[in-house]
């Protein structure tokens, strides 16, 4: 198993090494976004869906 | 922007289809439970092109539930299995988002409506608040479910994205996983533009998302593809 993971392995490029840890956070900022409109909606300080 | 809800439903009954059958070649719960997420995001896309058509209080009904209560919460539930795979806490919250759906479904069925104000040429996601009198358990209950499933949901993909890109393994999972936790955040996102008032974006957002997901699911499961996390 350990042999056929290591031939899954991706060489490092510019988009694996600086995009994709960039669209990481970013999605997790989207998502953070997402829940405290949602979560303001729970309070009533926004309407609600 | 109407005909939207018709290639949604499409989209998103063909990922289902491909799901499904996924399941059934290879078994998993995790499986077996976006596909009945994936189910309720098409039913309530199916439901708002038949509000595109004429005015049913049933389908307005079942477009609230479906689209509005169960989608996220349903595939959130799915992602739950696939990373939670020791102990019971998986199947147990299973069953206490089963109880919470029956609630949810007797909730909207008693919930008042008031048809007289639909018209059928604006977008059901435009009048439902006039047309659907619901209390507050029921608005509670929406936002709990769709918190729940986006967090998980979405969650769970950029958690999975980030362990392939640790490890440098399975790009096409990696990448997979960003597109459906993008694709997941579209209609969420939707829902936030539903609240600003930008009532048309919530079709918009609903195809982006299901193709988004659709392409990032088929990338994960593309055959060259070691089954790490057994998708």
């Amino acid at each position: 198993m350990a042999a056929t993971r290591r031939s899954k392995r991706f060489d490092r490029t510019v988009i694996t090494e600086k995009i994709v840890p960039v669209l990481l956070v970013v999605l997790v900022l989207v998502l953070l976004a997402v829940l405290i409109v949602i979560g303001l909606s729970l309070v009533g300080a926004i309407p609600s869906a | 922007m109407n005909y939207l809800p018709y290639l949604s439903t499409i989209v998103t009954f063909a990922f289902t289809v491909a799901v499904y059958n996924r399941y059934r070649q290879r078994g998993g719960t995790h499986l077996l439970l976006w596909a009945v997420g994936l189910l309720f995001y098409g039913i309530g896309t199916l439901s708002e092109v038949i509000l595109g058509l004429t005015f049913n209080i049933f389908v307005v009904k079942i477009w609230y539930l479906t689209g509005a209560m169960l989608t996220a919460a349903w595939l959130g539930m799915g992602t739950v299995h696939l990373l939670f795979r020791k102990g019971n806490a998986a199947q147990i919250l299973t069953w206490v988002l089963l109880i919470i759906s029956i609630l949810a479904f007797i909730l909207v069925l008693v919930a008042p409506v008031n048809a007289a104000s639909y018209d059928v040429t604006r977008p059901v996601s435009e009048q439902y608040k006039d047309i659907l009198t619901r209390n507050g358990a029921t608005i509670v209950l929406t936002i709990l479910l769709n918190i729940y499933g986006t967090l998980t949901l979405v969650g769970g993909a950029i958690y999975s994205a980030f362990l392939f890109w640790r490890k440098r393994i399975l790009a096409n999972r990696m990448f997979g996983n960003i597109l459906i936790a993008a694709g997941a955040l579209s209609p969420a996102m939707g829902g936030t533009f539903l609240r600003a008032g930008l009532v048309d974006m919530l079709y918009l957002s609903e195809l982006i998302g299901a193709i988004v997901m659709f392409i990032g699911f088929v990338m994960s499961t593309s055959r060259n593809a070691e089954p790490v996390f057994n998708y």
